[in-house]
């Protein structure tokens, strides 16, 4: 056990900063899709844990968790190939052909291609098994037809992971496959849909006749919900330790909150503080246990599927007392309101927190089922 | 940073584990408990393991601690490794296996304790209460005034005008007793001036243990709770493949590693050479707190799962939640941790692109 970086360690993440320091304020606001992943990867810092083989560097993964605090320490953008770099990347190293590596994996690193992912449906979200997307075998490959919702920077995206049913009259997790969409193919057709805080980030998919050539199908034909469920296991494993990240960072924000508005004193405000201070030091250092599993193991462990939903909970936490700190000025938004209205939009945001990337219900499912080992729940 | 044990550390907690398995089945404990909670015959095994080793790291020690609250084992080790041998340590005293306690705490019935010089002997008088395993100590460390303020005696048991009793405690298996001092002989271990900082580290020291030892109860409490989930069959199923069971078992889990994993930390930073005392004492705070917490609400999430069955004396879980209590009020109160954390978040306004706090 060693809780402290290595001189090496130490060195990489120095060197980080000082480039985020310089880097990231250009990016801000209005970034070109790609454009942040493009400037990271030049700089050496994009696929820090992906084989070198891949365009990556091959490092364990607390480099990634290193990047991870940095870059949110530092307010780098939330961009858009996150689903690139974060989920589709590790699933195509997995369960890609040599040649959909090669084609793939260099091109998400550089922000060349930047990714979506289009798994829930509306009437597949939790239940993501009824999937009713269809593709049906043609000369050429696949045709596709169905509709995907919510599907965040699909209106940004270049390709999308889809999930879509191969097999006529198969259900659930069978007949199901894996295909890499091009977004630009005939038949695809996004429409933005508005999210409750009032922003545009995910869409719904309409998805007519498209066609999805042969090469474009990920993993064995049938076997999409293996597939799928790497995908996912990359999302709320690795994930978490940049939404921890992140979350630190509001809470510093929260600090300067309550000086601002003359609350440093209050005793009921301090213990609320306090509280939340221990709430995210937990997280933070789940995060690193997980980190040190996923080293050794090549895995996350149990640990991992924590924190993605006590994230939730404990951001959900922070930005309802940011609000209640405000008082009457909480129903303020836009300029007049404090910072521009930051807290009135991670308190809307932060409600989707516990449904996107799985449900808190079905992450404690998943907790008391395969961590705790109880019967199946229905 | 590698936040994961070593394979040496977990031989240590597993064999840990097997030691007090077979001493202390669930019967047992609860005979010890209905019998005043003293376990005369484990004492040797654990010294013949090595937990009263004076070379064992915080980590270590941190990880017996967590099989000592799981298995609710009735021995003085904590009271005698957590609390009495840093100061014995720093006493510059050799470290042996009896077992000893710390007595600091006024008695609420009022009356401290004093200490006068007589040329180079030093007598004690008064009280001090809530004593933790003070009838099985050989030996005590007694906080005590003198005229240059306070400073740490060593005071045998039994001695001349010392006075041990008993006094009846709400988790059964760690007993307090109240000393009663009357021109007691003691030996002066710290000297006045720094034996508050001594006496501070050791409590520290010996706090950090009991979030480990919380993480165990809370751990223990679900392994109970779990296992009654998975036999106990109503409307034809497991209870524990409904909906509401399982996810408060799942939100007990999820209380219960976030508290390892800061009560662990505490350990390795207690135990780092390097590290700034603010850091140490904070992350002990967060370890406290988040210790107390799983630990009370572990066993009360699974006193709910377990029914009717929960709620008898026969069923030992209350044992576990007894001792969830005495660590949620044992020494500085959770809104004074609490407190100091906000004092250290609150001082000044953060910068702008701030580090994360501690
Ligand atoms: C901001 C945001 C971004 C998203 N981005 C993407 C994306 O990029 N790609 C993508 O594919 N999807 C995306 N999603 C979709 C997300 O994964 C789904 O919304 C989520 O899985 C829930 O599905 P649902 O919306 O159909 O809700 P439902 O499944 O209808 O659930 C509604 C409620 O019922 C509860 N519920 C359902 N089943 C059970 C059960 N078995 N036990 C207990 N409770 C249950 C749920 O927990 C929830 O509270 C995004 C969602 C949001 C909010």
């Amino acid at each position: 056990m060693r809780l402290r970086d290595t001189p090496e360690e130490a060195a990489f993440r120095a060197g980080l900063r000082a480039w985020l320091a310089e880097h990231v304020p250009r990016y801000r606001g209005g970034t070109a899709p790609g454009e942040w992943t493009k400037a990271l990867h030049a700089a050496g810092y994009s696929g820090l844990t992906w084989p070198v083989a891949y365009g990556g560097r091959g490092l364990p993964p607390t480099y990634q968790g290193i990047y991870a605090e940095e870059s949110a320490l530092a307010g780098a953008p939330d961009h858009v190939n996150v689903i690139g770099l974060g989920m589709v990347g590790p699933t195509v190293v997995s369960h890609g052909t040599p040649e959909q590596q090669k084609r793939f994996l260099e091109p998400i690193l550089s922000g060349e291609f930047v990714f979506c992912q289009g798994f829930s449906e509306p009437d597949a979200g939790s239940d993501l098994a009824a999937v009713r997307t269809r593709a049906v075998a043609a000369a050429d490959g696949w045709r596709v037809t169905g509709e995907k919702v919510w599907s965040s920077y699909a209106h940004q995206a270049d390709w999308c992971l889809l999930l879509a049913r191969t097999q006529p009259g198969s259900t659930a997790h069978t007949g199901l496959t894996c295909l890499l969409v091009d977004m630009r193919s005939p038949g695809v057709r996004v429409l933005p849909l508005r999210q409750s805080t009032g922003d545009s980030d995910f869409n719904q998919i309409v998805l007519t006749d498209v066609p999805v050539p042969r090469d474009c199908v990920l993993g064995p034909v049938g076997e999409g919900w293996r597939i799928a469920m790497t995908t996912l296991a990359h999302e709320r494993g690795t994930f978490g330790i940049t939404l921890t990240a992140r979350l630190a960072v509001e809470f510093d924000r929260l600090l300067r909150t309550v000086h601002d508005l003359g609350l440093a004193g209050d005793p009921a405000v301090r213990a609320e503080v306090a509280e939340l201070h221990v709430q995210l030091q937990g997280l933070r250092w789940t995060g690193h246990r997980t980190m040190a599993a996923l080293a050794r193991t090549g895995k996350p462990g149990p640990e991992s599927s924590i924190l993605k939903l006590h994230w939730s909970i404990t951001n959900q936490r922070l930005a309802a007392f940011a609000l209640r700190l405000l008082g009457p000025a909480a129903m303020l938004h836009g300029p007049d309101s404090h910072a521009a209205g930051h807290w009135q939009h991670l308190r809307l945001r932060s409600r989707a927190n516990s449904i996107e990337g799985g449900t808190s219900e079905i992450l404690r499912g998943i907790i008391a089922e395969r961590v705790l080992g109880l019967p199946r729940t229905r | 940073m590698d936040f994961a044990l070593t394979d040496e550390q977990r031989d240590l907690s597993a064999a840990a584990a097997r030691l007090l398995a077979d001493r202390y089945p669930v019967e047992r404990v609860a005979g010890l408990a209905d019998t005043g909670g003293v376990d005369p015959d484990t004492w040797p095994h654990l010294r013949r393991q090595g937990w009263c080793d004076p070379e064992l790291g915080m980590v270590e020690k941190g990880l017996l601690a967590q099989e000592g609250g799981y298995a609710l084992a009735a021995t003085p080790w904590w009271s005698t490794v957590g609390l009495a041998h840093p100061i014995h340590r720093a006493a510059g005293r050799e470290l042996t296996t009896d077992p000893l306690t710390v007595a600091w705490q006024d008695d609420p019935a009022g009356g401290g304790c004093r200490a006068a010089r007589h040329g180079d002997r030093w007598r004690l008088t008064g009280r001090r209460a809530l004593v933790t395993d003070a009838t099985a100590a050989t030996a005590l460390v007694v906080a005590a005034d003198t005229d240059d303020g306070v400073a740490l005696f060593a005071v045998r048991s039994p001695a001349a005008g010392l006075a041990v009793e008993a006094q009846p405690t709400l988790d059964r298996l760690r007993g307090a007793a109240r000393l009663r001092l009357a021109d007691t002989p003691g030996e002066l271990l710290v000297a006045p001036g720094s034996a508050e900082r001594v006496l501070a580290d050791a409590r520290r020291h010996a706090g950090t243990l009991l979030a480990c030892e919380a993480v165990g109860v809370a751990r223990r409490a679900l392994e109970l709770a779990r296992r009654h989930a998975g036999d106990r069959v109503q409307f034809g199923r497991p209870i524990g493949a409904y909906q509401a069971v399982a996810h408060r078992l799942a939100d007990s889990y999820v209380t219960l590693e976030l508290a390892t994993s800061l009560a662990l930390r505490a350990c390795w930073l207690h135990g780092a050479g390097d590290t700034a005392p603010a850091e140490v004492a904070h992350a002990h705070a967060e370890a406290v707190v988040a210790g107390r917490r799983a630990a009370v609400s572990a066993c009360e999430d699974a006193l709910q799962v377990t029914g009717g069955l929960g709620a008898t004396w026969e069923y030992p879980l209350h044992w576990w939640y007894r001792r969830a209590l005495w660590l949620d009020s044992f020494d500085t109160p959770t809104g004074a941790h609490l407190a100091t954390l906000a004092d250290h978040l609150l001082t000044t306004p953060p910068q702008p692109a701030g580090r994360p706090a501690g």
